[in-house]
């Protein structure tokens, strides 16, 4: 689902960023990518994203070259690609529901579609009673939730995630892991980059490690290889 | 282009799946039908979905009304900008207004163009009236209408304040003049010029006069005052454009957060633009709006001193108010150069705000 083959990424300003990185990640898989802050972990996301573009090597996603997306057809691949990032960029100026429901919108699907698609999503991430609150009124922890629930409301192949328990305390970080899970078992394509290696332990899953822009392990789940 | 179709089935995936995953513990978020969940079978081969007819025109419906709304709910910051607006409409508008009314005049006064034939003093009246008779037959001439020195002695002492004077003469120093009118399709300087040129050649016109200066150069000045109101008309149109697209810069500046999330689940540069489209829009419209009451007023306080000019000219002439269709051309033109402003503005700017 996700390929990268020799994948480099050096930035205008000559910061090489990604170092000839290969790994695939197959439809359905989940996997952790860590490594410390200026690793190359956001780039790497970004690179998925279409945010930037690599200066060497091709990105595959669904079999698909990055490389040849025009630029006007970015917009389409986004749509299918859900992201969550440390702050989930809510909207203060409408409330959860509506949050919720702007990829719907941009996809041009009907209210009522909408409608219950965005409740399936709500009642996913456990926020159904709290469609009509403003995501001011809401917790950290819920708002994080709410960003998940506008991330996977178009039911994308592919859940990105940039440190998505940053700001959150450990229990509810289990949580928001445990969500991550059960979207993956419904066959989601999820990769989660994240600094926390406890959360990492915990979780079991395939790890790629990035240091310094070049990956050290992209080994399918070995126990103890992050230890 | 690689298009081939990349669809796994909810089966195949949980194949895939099978071997690492434990069953997901939390107890409320297990769907009931997990593989409903993924039903949407994910094609990356295809990047174009062209948007659903119905749902476009929801969009523009929603951003048409939405944006005013906005606008509505800062109403005196939206004010300021529908005032700038104004202003700079109601200056051409009212050049325009100006100019409208003056051209029927000019053109009145063109079509009173007539060529005076001083006869010789010498000249009976038979064979005036008789002249007169040959001239109304030409073709060029429309009518040919005789004044006689009494009665221009009567017109001179009534109008000129010179009639003291005239009276203390003793004869009547005026001479017999025949005006020509020409027919209104013998009427452009050129025709006039030949047509009085024709005239002196009769024997008993001593002058044939035509007086065409004055006429050219209020042709001229009507050109040039029709140019000054055009050139400040496009100007201003500029000026309109530019500060809508300056707001409208404002606004995107504001929304910013907005359009980073909407770029980043997928939303077109069209998406994201309409709205602020439809904001330049209103902007144009409301500035139109409010230059309307402006525009009448100006009107209204205009009209008594030049009914008082036209009176000192002898003209039963009132100012006609700005018509139904100029008002209605300058609400749309309005609209289309705050669309434009904000295009201008969109466009410009919305390449910068990218994800981070």
């Amino acid at each position: 689902m996700i390929r990268f083959d020799n994948v480099s990424k050096r930035y205008s300003e000559g910061h090489d960023a990604l170092v000839n990185v290969n790994f695939e990640l197959a439809a359905g898989e989940m996997a952790f990518l860590t490594g410390h802050s200026g690793a190359g972990k956001s780039t790497l996301l970004k690179l998925i994203m279409l945010i930037e573009r690599s200066s060497r090597g091709q990105v595959l996603i669904g079999n698909r070259v990055l490389d040849q997306v025009t630029r006007s057809q970015i917009p389409y691949l986004r749509r299918q690609i859900g992201v969550v990032f440390q702050n989930p960029h809510l909207l203060f100026d409408r409330n959860v529901f509506d949050n919720v429901a702007l990829p719907l919108q941009i996809a041009g699907m009907s209210t009522r579609e909408q409608g219950r698609r965005v409740r399936a999503a709500l009642e996913r991430v456990g926020l159904l009673s709290k469609e009509n609150d403003s995501p001011l009124a809401l917790s950290g922890g819920e708002q994080q939730r709410v960003g998940i629930a506008r991330a996977i409301v178009n039911k994308p192949a592919i859940l990105l995630a940039d440190e998505p328990t940053g700001n959150l305390d450990p229990a509810l970080s289990a949580d928001i892991m445990q969500l991550f899970q059960d979207l993956n078992s419904v066959g989601v394509t999820v990769l989660i980059a994240t600094h926390d290696i406890a959360l990492v332990e915990q979780m079991q899953r395939r790890v790629l490690t990035l240091d310094q822009g070049r990956m050290t392990s992209s080994d399918a789940l070995a126990e103890g290889a992050y230890t | 282009m690689n298009r081939r179709v990349n669809k796994p089935s909810a089966a195949q995936l949980s194949r895939t799946n099978g071997g690492s995953t434990k069953k997901p513990s939390n107890k409320k978020s297990v769907n009931k039908s997990q593989s409903a969940w993924f039903s949407s079978s994910v094609s990356f081969s295809s990047l174009v979905s062209a948007l659903p007819f119905n749902a476009w025109v929801d969009h523009h419906r929603f951003s048409c009304v939405d944006s005013l709304k906005r606008l509505l709910s800062t109403p005196w910051q939206s004010m300021m900008t529908w005032l700038v607006v104004a202003i700079a409409l109601v200056l051409p508008a009212l050049l325009y207004l100006a100019f409208d009314n003056i051209r029927p005049v000019s053109e009145q006064w063109q079509n009173d163009t007539q060529i005076s034939l001083y006869i010789q003093p010498k000249a009976q009246l038979i064979a005036i009236e008789k002249l007169q008779q040959r001239l109304s037959e030409l073709a060029e001439v429309d009518t040919v209408e005789l004044i006689t020195p009494a009665m221009a002695q009567q017109e001179f002492q009534q109008y000129s304040g010179l009639g003291n004077v005239l009276a203390s003469l003793n004869n009547n120093p005026l001479p017999y003049v025949l005006t020509v009118q020409a027919t209104a399709s013998n009427n452009t300087p050129e025709q006039l010029t030949a047509l009085q040129a024709q005239l002196q050649n009769e024997v008993l016109v001593e002058t044939a006069q035509l007086d065409m200066n004055w006429l050219r150069r209020l042709q001229e000045i009507m050109h040039l005052a029709q140019r000054v109101v055009l050139s400040l008309a496009l100007l201003l149109s500029v000026g309109v454009m530019l500060i809508i697209g300056n707001t409208i810069r404002l606004a995107i500046e504001s929304r910013r957060n907005e359009i980073v999330v909407i770029k980043m689940v997928g939303g077109t540069d069209g998406f994201i633009k309409r709205p602020f489209l439809y904001t330049g829009f209103w902007y144009g419209i409301g500035g139109a709006l409010l230059a309307l009451p402006i525009l009448f007023i100006a009107e209204l306080w205009l009209s008594s001193p030049i009914q008082q000019l036209a009176f000192q000219y002898e003209s039963e002439y009132t100012l006609s108010l700005i018509d139904l269709n100029v008002v209605a051309l300058m609400v749309m033109l309005a609209g289309v150069l705050g669309w434009l402003g904000a295009w201008l503005s969109v466009s410009r700017h919305l390449k910068h705000i990218e994800p981070e």
